[in-house]
């Protein structure tokens, strides 16, 4: 089974798959990563980049590319630790062909992956993927979704969840030309009680979806694929980007749940102890 | 050169002026950063209409600050849709000063209406001509001040400008004569809607009549992607989104009094649209074409200050709360070009009609109407979200 992941430079979720695979033991044919494109430095920019960073790491950041200063990125391969290492030297490490296009719709990138002929395209972390390219892979495309389909639709959708008091959860699935319209391969719930912050939450969400995938494409290649199921777009809503002020209440809403869900367990142990005679 | 005349014509040589262009060249508002509180940006978008107000002396408030020339004379149309922005703040507030801002401006609209029951277009100083969209504006604060004070004068006024929008109006629904260049334009809605708030006063059915038959005409021009034909100024160029949000915003609003879901539906389907092409781009352009197309480069602070108030109705009515999320985020946005420190009174406070401001829509002035929606929309997103701190608790 020829698997190939589609990425943008530097993107986490490709290196997060590429973990996630090898755990389960396949292969990953190669790594085709969109070039990020260069954004124009202009004053309004550099004021953005002063009040996100600070001054003195712009400096060193600014310094370091003019003077050509080795990168501090070290290859490490601890699953904690992908932050610090390049997607290509990762890809490489883990025995995948590593390649970069400028744009993954393109004609470049169509060439590239028809000779590579893939069974199967893995999405990781790309923008919208055109008919073009998803008519290539013998068996399909297929993404990792941090939310259940069909009812959560696109961006933040865990946090989404949360706000509206929805289960949270992850859905593999066949990418189509829609947003997560495409059919449906696994869903599983998560559990968020012991997850007290959006961050916690996101990165225990991420973590399995990575694992899923993995598990469902071990599937595949094992000749059980899931069988696929049609969504109904009805069924559910595209969301965007969520405003900070209503994730807010998503923190506020998570840390009320961690903290009943903590109260809970207590009193279930402080009664289990005086069941069974404790003093 | 022409840039350096259109400069000096600005008179760009006023540090005030100077410090907007040159912040605008460089990009720094309008990208959602700097904005405040909620209540600092209100007070300023208020004190700003305050000093449009006192600008002339008529009462009126001045149409707009023009870079070039200043304070413009009063604006009927504007300061009569201005009247329920002072009332809605007086009640936030308790503050007397704008109630009785308001019934100046209401007195003074009363005190210029022409004899057949119309109101004049365009500024208070040019040739007054009746015309049927700023009449029904100026509808809409008569009304406000008649359910305020319950004073006689203002529901007589508001009755003789409602029968005469009845008069005008063709057999199909449409308003053809004493329009801006004679052409009907779906944009109406709002002038309809205020025929429904007249109706909800006095109950006459030809009020109710006639803003229902120009609904079925406007409906009857909504395309199939959710687009509305005869929605721009003119048949030639592309509509603002100002003239987009006026088209939904009076369907939305006769859709929630008459409880017609095909009004709703037009209203909700057409702002669901630019509620995607906002979030995808982080940007409402100021023109869309009849594709749903961007057909402008800079933003229209005005139509998005409107689409914050559509939104926030749609999240109160509905309940999906991605119409709250959309409109926190375009409130940001022209939050952000908002100049709370300038000390030019026609520029702290204001909002520009375009971002930046030499974008085509009111090129280097700040209109009125765009502080109105403004604050309109702030005071709309601070009830809303109390009412989910509401729900969230419950």
């Amino acid at each position: 089974m020829k698997v190939v992941i589609l990425s943008k430079d530097e993107s986490e979720k490709a290196k997060e798959i590429l973990y996630g695979l090898r755990f389960e033991g396949i292969p990953v044919q190669a790594v085709v990563s969109e070039i990020r494109k260069e954004i124009p430095l202009t004053p309004a920019r550099i004021v953005q980049k002063i009040r996100e960073y600070s001054f003195g790491q712009l400096c060193r950041k600014g310094l370091g590319k003019a003077l050509r200063l080795p990168s501090r990125d070290v290859p490490k391969l601890n699953k904690n630790e992908t932050r610090a290492i390049s997607l290509s030297a990762y890809s490489q490490k883990e025995g995948a062909a590593y390649f970069r296009v400028p744009d993954l719709n393109g004609a470049e990138s169509i060439d590239l992956l028809k000779q590579l002929a893939p069974d199967l395209l893995i999405l990781g972390g790309t923008g919208i993927i055109r008919r073009g390219l998803l008519d290539i892979p013998r068996i399909g495309t297929v993404n990792a979704h941090m939310g259940l389909l069909p009812k959560y639709r696109g961006m933040n959708v865990t946090e989404w969840s949360v706000f509206n008091g929805d289960p949270v959860g992850v859905t593999v699935h066949f990418v189509d030309e829609g947003v997560d319209t495409g059919e449906i391969l696994y869903r599983e719930v998560i559990d968020v009680k012991d997850c007290p912050s959006i961050e916690r939450l996101r990165a225990k969400v991420s973590r399995r979806q990575h694992q899923i995938l993995a598990e469902c494409i071990r599937m595949f290649i094992d000749g059980k694929g899931p069988l696929p199921i049609h969504q109904e777009i009805s069924e559910g809503k595209q969301y965007y980007a969520m405003h900070e002020r209503l994730k807010e209440r998503v923190e506020e809403k998570l840390h009320r749940m961690f903290v009943r869900g903590e109260a809970a367990q207590r009193r279930q142990t402080a009664g289990n102890f005086c069941s069974s005679g404790g003093r | 050169m022409k840039t350096m005349v259109e400069l000096v014509s600005v008179r760009a040589y006023r540090i005030s002026h100077l410090k907007v262009l040159v912040k605008d060249y460089l990009g720094f508002s309008g990208e959602g950063g700097g904005a405040r509180r909620n209540e600092n940006h209100l007070e300023a978008a208020l004190a700003w209409l305050c000093r449009a107000q006192d600008a002339n002396k008529d009462g009126g408030v001045a149409g707009r600050y023009r870079l070039d020339t200043g304070w413009t004379a009063s604006y009927p149309e504007t300061t009569g849709y201005i009247v329920p922005t002072f009332f809605d703040y007086y009640r936030l507030t308790r503050n007397s000063e704008y109630r009785d801002r308001a019934l100046r401006m209401a007195d003074w609209l009363v005190s210029i209406q022409m004899s057949d029951g119309a109101f004049q277009g365009g500024h208070i100083d040019a040739a007054p001509q009746p015309i049927v969209f700023n009449t029904a504006q100026i509808l809409k604060g008569l009304v406000r001040s008649y359910q305020e004070t319950a004073d006689e004068r203002y529901l007589q006024a508001a009755r003789r400008a409602g029968d005469w929008l009845v008069e005008m109006q063709d057999p199909d629904g449409a308003w053809r004569r004493c329009t801006y260049r004679n052409t009907p334009t779906v944009y109406h809605t709002t002038a309809a809607w205020p025929l429904l708030m007249l109706h909800e006063v006095v109950s006459k059915s030809r009020y109710l009549d006639c803003a229902v038959r120009h609904f079925d005409w406007v409906c009857s021009h909504r395309q199939e992607n959710g687009w509305f034909s005869r929605c721009a100024f003119d048949e030639q160029s592309n509509s603002y989104t100002h003239t987009i949000a006026y088209t939904l915003r009076g369907l939305l609003e006769a859709g929630l009094l008459l409880k017609r879901e095909r009004y709703l539906d037009a209203a909700t389907s057409a702002a669901e649209v630019l509620l995607k092409r906002f979030e995808i781009r982080k940007f409402l352009a100021a023109q869309y074409d009849d594709r749903w197309k961007a057909a402008a480069t800079f933003s229209c602070l005005t139509g998005n200050a409107q689409m914050a108030v559509i939104w926030l109705k749609l999240f109160e009515q509905t309940g999906d709360i991605r119409y709250l999320n959309a409109a926190l985020k375009i409130n940001d946005n022209v939050k952000s070009t908002q100049d709370l420190g300038s000390r030019n009174g026609g520029i702290r406070g204001g909002i520009k009609g375009s971002q930046p401001i030499w974008g085509k829509y009111i090129r280097y002035g700040y209109p009125n109407w765009a502080a109105k929606y403004f604050a309109d929309a702030l005071m709309l997103e601070d009830r809303m979200m109390q009412r989910l701190e509401e729900r969230m608790e419950g």
